[in-house]
C-alpha cells in the first residue's frame, strides 16, 4: 500500500471514531450563582488505589446535617469527568461510558467500632459524562460520627 | 477410517468446553464477581433497595411521634407484582434490622406478614390451662403493644422488547403507614432498570 493510499483510510478511520465520540450522551448544567444554601463542609482525607477511577470522577465536595433525631447525614458530590474529546474518544473505545460504580457508606460509632446495617451494603450508581451525583447517607444510629466512604468501578453492570 | 477420525474429533472438540468449567467458590456479595440478570432480581439489588430505603425511612423523620414515646412497627405485607416468586423477606430483614439498629422506632413480631409474625407470642398464651406450665410464668393476655405504624409496600416488575433488546424494570415502592389515622407519612422508590441484546444466532 502506497503512502497516499495510507491517508484516506486514516482520515476514514478518525472519522469513525470522531463519530462513535460524538454519539455519547454528555450531561449540560445550569445553576444559580448566589448559592442561598448553608453548608457545613467537611474536611475529608483520600486514600485512592485505583488511579483509572481517581481519573474518571471528581469530588466535589462533602457535606454533613444532623437530622431532628440526631442522627447524622452525610452527601458527597462527584462529577464525572469523562468529557471532553479525547476523555469521550476514549471511554467510548473502552466502552465504559456511561461510567458504572459501586460505592457505600460504612459508619463508625464514638470508639470508632464498625455499625453492621442494611446501609453498609454496596450500592451501583451510573454516572453519565460530565454529571454530577449526589450520594447520601444516614447514620444508622444517633450515636455514629465518623464514616468511610468507599467507590470503584463495578465491572459487572457494563 | 474417516468416520472414525471425525468421530474422534468431534467427541475431542466437544470434551474441549466441558473441561473448562470451575469449582464453586465464595465471592464477595459486594464484589463485581455477582451475577446480573436481566429477568430476576439480584442479591446487589435487593440489598441497595434495602439500603436506600432504610437510609430514606431514618431521615425521614417519619418515625417521631407527638407524645415523644418511641413506636412499634409491624412489617407488613410487600406485594408481588412480578411474574415469578420472589422472597420479600431478603428486603424486609434488612429493613427491620435497620430500624431496630436505629433506635428511631422497634420492630413488633406479634403481627405482621410472612416472615415477620412469630406465631410464639399468641401460642404461649394459649398455655393459660396447661398444667405442664407455672401459670404465673405464662404471659398475660393484653400486654402485647399494638404497633403505631404498619411498613407495607409492593414490587413491580415490567418488561418491554424492542427487536433484539429487552429491557427489564423494577420498582420497590415502600411505604409506612400511621395506623391511627390512616395516613401514609413516608413513602420510597427504588428503581432497577436493566438491558439486554439477543445474540443473533
Amino acid at each position: 500500500m502506497t503512502r497516499f493510499s495510507l491517508i484516506p483510510a486514516a482520515l476514514a478511520a478518525a472519522a469513525v471514531l470522531l463519530a462513535g465520540s460524538g454519539c455519547q450522551d454528555t450531561v449540560n448544567t445550569a445553576e444559580n450563582t448566589a448559592k442561598s444554601m448553608r453548608l457545613d463542609p467537611v474536611e475529608a482525607r483520600c486514600f485512592v488505589t485505583d488511579n483509572f477511577c481517581r481519573d474518571r470522577l471528581r469530588p466535589l465536595g462533602v457535606n454533613r446535617t444532623v437530622t431532628p433525631e440526631g442522627f447524622m447525614r452525610v452527601q458527597i458530590a462527584i462529577r464525572s469527568e469523562r468529557y471532553g474529546f479525547w476523555p469521550e474518544l476514549w471511554s467510548w473505545f473502552m466502552g465504559d461510558n456511561p461510567y458504572h460504580v459501586s460505592y457505600r457508606f460504612e459508619w463508625l460509632d464514638a470508639n470508632g467500632m464498625l455499625v453492621r446495617t442494611a446501609a453498609g451494603a454496596w450500592r451501583n450508581e451510573i454516572f453519565l459524562p460530565g454529571e454530577v451525583r449526589y450520594l447520601q447517607s444516614t447514620a444508622p444510629n444517633a450515636n455514629c460520627r465518623d464514616f468511610v466512604f468507599s467507590v470503584k468501578e463495578n465491572s459487572a453492570s457494563n | 477410517m474417516r468416520p472414525l477420525f471425525f468421530l474422534l474429533l468431534s467427541a475431542g472438540l466437544a470434551a474441549g468446553p466441558a473441561g473448562c468449567g470451575s469449582a464453586a467458590r465464595r465471592i464477595d456479595p459486594g464484589s463485581s464477581e455477582s451475577l446480573v440478570t436481566l429477568s430476576g432480581i439480584d442479591p446487589s439489588e435487593w440489598r441497595q433497595a434495602a439500603a436506600d430505603s432504610a437510609d430514606s425511612l431514618l431521615a425521614s423523620g417519619a418515625l417521631r411521634r407527638k407524645d415523644g414515646q418511641a413506636p412499634v412497627v409491624m412489617i407488613g405485607r410487600i406485594r408481588n407484582q412480578t411474574l415469578m416468586h420472589l422472597e420479600t423477606g431478603l428486603l424486609t430483614d434488612k429493613l427491620r434490622q435497620a430500624i431496630g439498629a436505629s433506635g428511631q422506632a422497634a420492630v413488633t413480631s406479634a403481627v405482621g406478614a410472612g416472615s415477620n409474625i412469630d406465631l410464639a407470642v399468641r401460642r404461649i398464651r394459649s398455655k393459660e390451662l396447661d398444667d405442664l406450665f407455672h401459670q404465673g410464668t405464662v404471659p398475660r393476655r393484653g400486654t402485647v403493644i399494638a404497633p403505631n405504624f404498619s411498613l407495607s409496600g409492593a414490587i413491580i416488575q415490567q418488561m418491554s422488547e424492542s427487536g433484539r433488546t429487552e429491557e427489564s424494570y423494577f420498582l420497590f415502592h415502600l411505604v409506612l403507614t400511621d395506623l391511627a389515622t390512616g395516613v401514609a407519612v413516608w413513602e420510597h422508590n427504588t428503581e432497577f432498570a436493566k438491558q439486554a441484546t439477543r445474540p443473533l444466532m
